[in-house]
């Protein structure tokens, strides 16, 4: 087996503690040639690995590469080992090779940077990180490269401490994210106490067979697996930045742009996505996890898309996008199309990171400025710029031949099509298509809306800014060129079949070993989809071009006031402007405006997170409270904590279950299986409420004969002669 | 009793360490200066950890030392490993904390190897009276320890009211080994007591004895509401005896517990009164870790929010006794390893601690740690990972740690509230840790810093950084030992 | 005399004593408190060890009033310590650390 598995997270990480070690003594040529040597080498061993070993990985479950066994206690044993199979393959070359890129670029666009050697290991770290995340044979493995990547999320978001709001943004994203680790750990504990191993790959085939350890019931009916799945899914929603979780996101933006486009874009917030297609398995077992994982998916993707629609900060309307879009590939794995998922995972890496490199050459060019109400005309200064934003606008608004088209519709045909949910459920999956296409609309429109106001029409931007716009250096423009030809033709990987018999859907044709079966598409479906969303995806085009080509356009009320009956009567064309205005233009910025401040910024932030907060900080200082500094009051705590520790000791503990048989008149009452282990005790039973106890004695259980029908009281006391301690216990019964 | 030969050479790391105590003692007053002391006490822990390694490699087996009032086994030998090494690093820190505020005594560093006997005492305790003897000693080492930086008010305050809680909690203890004595009997051994446990437990002074011997332990580890000398008595000991208290007194006190309920009221029928002791401890668990995140998170004191941070820890550890209660396979390895990990993160945070502060400027405040990174990345990076193995991030000593805890008390189905409670604490603090990550990384400086130089404060740095990585990524040879088997691999 | 007459002197003595360390404000005398719990132990384990005809007892007391007297010793100790800062020997004025 090949050793140099290891290779690929090694080589990112020497770099990383080299960097941060001596990067300083270096000049910056070299420390951006470290790193993205690494990196660039990172991705040529993973080529070489996938290419060389091409049908092992297709046919089989992988390639192991064990490095040692890590940790052996008792029953549990963990190894370190990495597996690279058809899904770690593909994810490790897109991780590698849009990391190469995001490195190339940034040595363009942090060149005026001080700290540069601390950006660089950050970076490669990173990507060490996500690597050991992507290859790990085992959830613990994963789970350290899934902590590794939200600390360098949090160190390079809090890149430029100098401003207060980039720490806490940093702080932020570090805090959400691990309040989806408790539901990652909770997860893998579950699965560890039903299955006895961490293996993924054992951890599958156990599920494939759809072993008892899995389906027995655990809580309220479902079964671990369902708990399991669902533990594990909350850890994806903070890392991939879904409802209710995904709040860090938009604030993350405060980061370098390049660590935007790989990490809040391309890699890091895709690990849930990934996660859950690797434990598929386990998904298609629990079809509830599987609706709860589609559903807030559907809902996080419209509801980000309507977010998006109201903002005027170019990283902001890209950061909603992500979030948008993650929320489509969560339904491709949520409605079992795994492949469905992975594929949009894939050309969303290409086209998001090109979206953000321009916002980034943009922003270069703009000195620093993301405002878009102060852009304009930028096409003519930005050519290559302009170029690559069209191809990856164009992909992301799902325009017939780009790669955003084939992969989004391979997940709405998906939701129409899927069975994961069986019978009771088999709505969920159409709603959740009907869901994704408002969606794709709503895409449609605000990336639209966002490329009109950046590059067509007049410059809005202050003369001092205007002279000063240029194209940015190769580093920053090479790297944008070759994620624009990807998202172009990434679509090429996942054809519908309805296109291409022989060449349709080679993704899904190629994980089928590793992420087992999919969701049949009819044909006539696949063409029904393609057909309504190339139609919604011109549709949100046009419609933004009418309010926004070239600028704001003048707003129709102007002409109505100058001349209302003409308007009115003659050109009724206004009048449709003005209905539009008024229909969805509005509805939807209020909508919008709503969605955010009501839910974003009270709901989530202040509640949810906030609320948490305040609640756990009153706590903080009301216990600060007890401890004034005397003595006495401390030795008084222990005191009474101690009284209190043997009063409970000495106090029969309630049984936990009180048999009440009624027959007739005669009523049985027996305690006998839920009491205490504590022997020599004495009950009372006072049987019809007159404070008299009827029957007194040793016996847990008594019976009674009632001489009329009626509603009683029924009092059982318990005593502990010894300590002279009892319990009471009331009931109600009704004689018939 | 005889006092055979064999027996005192099982027993030689503790009594190696009792000897070179006194003999340190004796040299401080004949020597010139306060070196010969300090190197007296150095080498003398060395030696005992040699002595250690040689017991653990001599025999496997468990054996009774002095009609059982002790016993050599290998859970005793690895917390004696951990203990002397708390011990060592402690005077390597002290010594230069003491040169640099002026207030160098040799009785400290004999004091301290007298904490420690008696710390190791208590872990190789197996009769009532040899755990009083080895508490006592320990607690009244560490009295004097809090109390010894003179100048310091606090000091005197802090030690003061250790002792007094400290003495109130010495009198419950005694008073519930004369309780649980007359009502089994006559019987002091733990085995003794096991034997006749069953029949003792009806009677309610039994019941009530068993629970002021546990709460005379229960607060020496900080549980709540037994801990509210923690706070006081951290902050105002010199940082260095802070960092003993934090690690080897409370890793002793883990160890006697584990022994006290692991074989005198191990019996499965013995709930002791009616809630069961097992309930009862979950609940103080969950109280003492919740307390002490809380009440960490607005202190704007370093010392005293590790001082609570500690009370948290000994919550993590609660569910390891309580695991421990339930039977569950593994709950004992799994606390040794959590003890390992714990004691070795908290000495590296309080190096750090005492490393910061210079001659009158303490720097306790986590406003005076701004933009540490700047001038001292090194330090910064090494503190940056401590705090996190302390909030139980991967991959350090204190993921591990908690990791198996938390897996041994999942085993049984009663617990598993108890760990999503300690998985929330953890998250919570987070919060706190973060703070002093974000003061050191994200401010600026508000004042020239330059850490005194100290070869010792250096090593133990750099020695526990690199424990706390190494438990974090392989952490397989000190599981193997804490299971009580030889390291067989690397 | 029977045993349980004798436990019951000590448990009000031990208690009596919990008392005295919990209301008495003057340090001295809060310690003089502590040791009369631990004479409390003493008289329960010796009378026990009585009862039962068992030595183990006398010996444990031996060791409590060895505990006392160190106790006793480093509490002083302590106490002139605090004094020597503060000038007073009441726990009302000791009370810096806090929060």
């Amino acid at each position: 087996m090949p050793s140099e598995l290891r290779m690929i997270p090694l080589l990112p990480l020497l770099s990383a503690a080299y960097l941060i070690l001596f990067g300083r003594r270096h000049s910056r040529e070299s420390v951006h040639r470290i790193a993205c040597l690494a990196v660039g080498a990172a991705f040529l061993v993973s080529a070489d690995v996938f290419f060389f070993w091409f049908p092992i990985l297709y046919q089989s479950n992988g390639l192991t590469d064990l490095v040692g066994t890590w940790l052996a206690s008792g029953d549990l044993q963990v190894d370190l080992a990495l597996r690279m199979d058809a899904l770690s393959g593909l994810m490790c070359l897109m991780v590698t090779f849009v990391g190469t890129l995001i490195h190339i670029y940034s040595t363009g666009y942090l060149a005026h940077e001080q700290d540069y050697a601390r950006f660089f290991a950050y970076l490669n770290l990173f990507c060490g990180a996500m690597l050991l995340l992507v290859l790990g044979d085992s959830l613990p493995v994963m789970f350290v490269g899934w902590e590794g990547v939200g600390l360098c999320s949090y160190l390079l978001i809090g890149f430029w401490y100098g401003e207060a709001a980039n720490a806490s943004a940093g702080k932020k994203a570090f805090i959400t994210n691990r309040v989806g680790d408790l539901g990652f750990l909770i997860g893998m504990f579950l699965l560890f106490r039903a299955v006895g191993t961490l293996d993924i790959p054992v951890l599958v085939d156990t599920a494939r067979a759809g072993s008892p350890s899995l389906t027995a019931a655990l809580w309220w009916g479902q079964p671990v697996a369902f708990w399991a799945a669902l533990f594990l899914f909350m850890g994806a929603v903070g890392k991939s930045a879904q409802i209710p979780l995904y709040v860090w996101l938009p604030d993350a933006m405060a980061g370098p742009t390049p660590v935007s486009a790989l990490i809040h874009a391309a890699t890091m917030v895709t690990a849930g996505v990934y996660m859950v297609a690797r434990l598929g398995a386990l998904y298609l077992l629990a079809p509830v996890a599987l609706a709860i994982v589609a559903g807030v998916g559907a809902l996080t993707a419209l509801f980000a898309a309507v977010i998006a629609l109201g903002q005027n900060d170019f990283k902001k309307v890209l950061a909603y996008s992500t979030i948008s879009q993650l929320g489509f590939m969560f339904v491709g794995v949520g409605t079992g199309n795994f492949a469905g998922g992975i594929f949009h995972l894939f050309t969303h890496a290409f086209f998001k990171a090109g979206l953000f490199l321009c916002a980034g050459s943009v922003m270069h060019a703009m000195a620093g400025s993301g405002d878009i109400t102060r852009m304009g005309g930028l096409a003519q200064k930005l050519p290559f710029t302009t170029w690559v934003f069209r191809v990856c606008w164009l992909a992301i608004c799902g325009v017939p031949i780009f790669s955003g088209f084939f992969s989004k519709d391979a997940i709405v045909a998906g939701a129409f099509a899927t069975e994961v949910f069986g019978p009771r459920l088999h709505w969920v999956g159409p709603t959740l298509g009907a869901g994704l296409l408002v969606a794709a609309l709503g895409t449609a429109f605000y990336m639209s809306r966002l490329y009109c106001l950046v590059f067509t029409g007049e410059c809005r931007a202050d003369l001092d800014t205007r002279a000063h716009l240029h194209e940015s250096p190769f580093a920053m423009v090479g790297p944008l060129l070759v994620l624009g030809l990807g998202a172009l033709l990434a679509g090429v990987m996942g054809l519908p079949p309805a296109l291409s018999r022989s060449h349709g859907d080679l993704i899904g044709r190629w994980l089928a070993t590793a992420l087992g079966r999919q969701p049949e598409v009819s044909r006539a479906l696949q063409w029904r989809v393609m057909a309504t969303s190339a139609l919604i995806a011109l549709a949100g085009i046009g419609l933004a071009w009418r309010f926004f080509g070239g600028g704001v356009r003048e707003p129709a009320r102007r002409f109505t006031a100058a001349w209302p009956h003409f308007t009115a009567a003659v050109r009724g064309k206004f009048f449709i402007d003005e209905i539009y205005d008024w229909l969805v233009v509005r509805p939807l910025r209020g909508l919008s405006r709503v969605f955010f401040l009501v839910v974003d910024r009270i709901l989530i932030d202040k509640l949810l997170v906030g609320g948490w907060t305040v609640l756990v900080d009153t706590a903080g200082r009301l216990l600060r409270l007890v401890q004034v500094g005397d003595v006495q009051r401390y030795l008084a705590i222990f005191a009474i904590g101690l009284a209190a520790l043997v009063y409970v000791m000495a106090r029969p503990v309630a049984p936990s279950e009180v048999k009440v048989r009624i027959e007739g008149r005669s009523a049985t009452v027996d305690l006998t299986e839920g009491k205490a282990a504590v022997d020599k005790l004495e009950y009372g039973f006072d049987f019809d409420g007159d404070g008299r106890e009827d029957r007194v004695g040793a016996a847990a259980n008594a019976n009674w004969l009632y001489p009329r029908p009626g509603h009683y009281q029924l009092r059982i006391r318990i005593k502990d002669p010894r300590w002279n301690t009892s319990r009471t216990i009331a009931r109600t019964i009704d004689i018939p | 009793m005889t006092i055979a030969a064999a027996q005192i050479v099982a027993l030689s790391p503790l009594l190696m360490i009792t000897g070179v105590g006194c003999l340190a003692l004796l040299l401080d007053t004949m020597a010139k200066g306060r070196a010969p002391a300090l190197w007296l006490a150095q080498l003398g822990c060395v030696a005992a950890l040699l002595a250690v390694a040689n017991q653990w490699m001599g025999s496997g087996s468990s054996q009774p030392i002095w009609s059982g009032m002790l016993i050599v086994d290998r859970m005793a030998l690895f917390l004696d490993g951990v203990l002397i090494i708390a011990a060592l690093a402690t005077l390597l820190v002290a010594a230069p904390f003491m040169r640099e505020h002026e207030f160098e005594h040799g009785e400290h560093y004999a004091l301290v190897l007298f904490a420690t006997a008696g710390g190791m005492t208590v872990v190789h305790a197996t009769h009532l009276l040899s755990l009083l003897i080895g508490i006592e000693t320990m607690s009244l080492a560490a009295y004097l320890l809090v109390a010894s930086w003179r100048r310091q008010p606090a000091g005197a305050e802090g030690a003061l009211k250790y002792l007094l809680l400290g003495a109130f909690a010495a009198g419950f203890l005694v008073y519930g080994t004369a309780l649980v004595y007359g009502t089994t009997g006559g019987e002091m051994s733990y085995a003794g007591i096991a034997a006749r446990a069953a029949r003792a437990a009806d009677n309610p002074l039994f019941i009530m004895g068993a629970y002021f011997l546990l709460t005379g332990m229960l607060f020496k580890i900080a549980a709540v509401p037994f801990h509210m000398w923690a706070p006081d008595a951290y902050e105002g000991a010199p940082t260095p005896v802070t960092g003993l208290m934090a690690s080897g007194i409370k890793v002793a006190a883990v160890g006697g517990l584990v022994r006290l309920l692991g074989s005198a009221f191990a019996n499965p029928g013995l709930a002791l009164g009616h809630a069961g002791w097992v309930r009862v401890l979950g609940g103080i668990a969950f109280a003492t870790m919740t307390w002490g995140n809380l009440a960490a998170l607005r202190q704007e004191n370093v010392k005293r929010m590790l001082a609570y941070s500690s009370i948290a820890h000994a919550g993590y550890l609660m569910i390891g006794l309580v695991a421990l209660g339930q039977k569950v396979d593994g709950a004992q390895p799994a606390l040794l390893v959590y003890l390992a990990a714990y004691a070795a993160t908290t000495l590296g945070v309080f190096t750090v601690v005492a490393w910061v502060g210079r001659r009158d400027d303490e720097r306790l405040l986590i406003r005076d740690w701004a933009g540490m990174a700047r001038t001292r990345p090194a330090v910064a990076l090494a503190m940056t990972v401590l705090l996190l193995s302390l909030a139980g991030v991967p991959p350090t000593g204190g993921f591990f740690g908690k990791f198996y805890v938390f897996r041994a008390a999942m085993q049984s189905p009663d617990l598993a509230w108890l760990v999503v409670a300690a998985v929330l604490n953890s998250l919570v603090s987070v919060y706190y840790y973060l703070r002093i990550v974000v003061a050191m990384y994200f401010r600026d400086p508000v004042r020239p810093w330059q850490p005194f130089p100290s070869v010792g404060m250096a090593i133990v740095l750099f020695v526990t950084v690199v424990v706390v990585l190494a438990l974090g990524v392989v952490p397989r040879p000190v599981v193997e030992l804490a299971a009580g088997g030889l390291v067989t691999h690397w | 005399m029977p045993t349980y007459a004798y436990i019951l002197v000590s448990l009000a003595l031990f208690f009596v004593g919990a008392a005295g360390v919990l209301l008495r404000r003057n340090v001295l005398i809060v310690l003089m408190s502590v040791e009369m719990q631990l004479a409390a132990g003493t008289l329960a384990l010796l009378s026990f060890s009585r009862a039962l005809g068992d030595q183990k007892g006398h010996v444990f007391a031996f060791f409590v009033m060895a505990l006392a007297a160190a106790e006793a010793a480093v509490g002083l100790a302590i106490v002139v310590s605090v004094f020597r800062t503060r000038r007073t020997a009441s726990l009302d004025e000791v009370n810096g650390l806090k929060g």
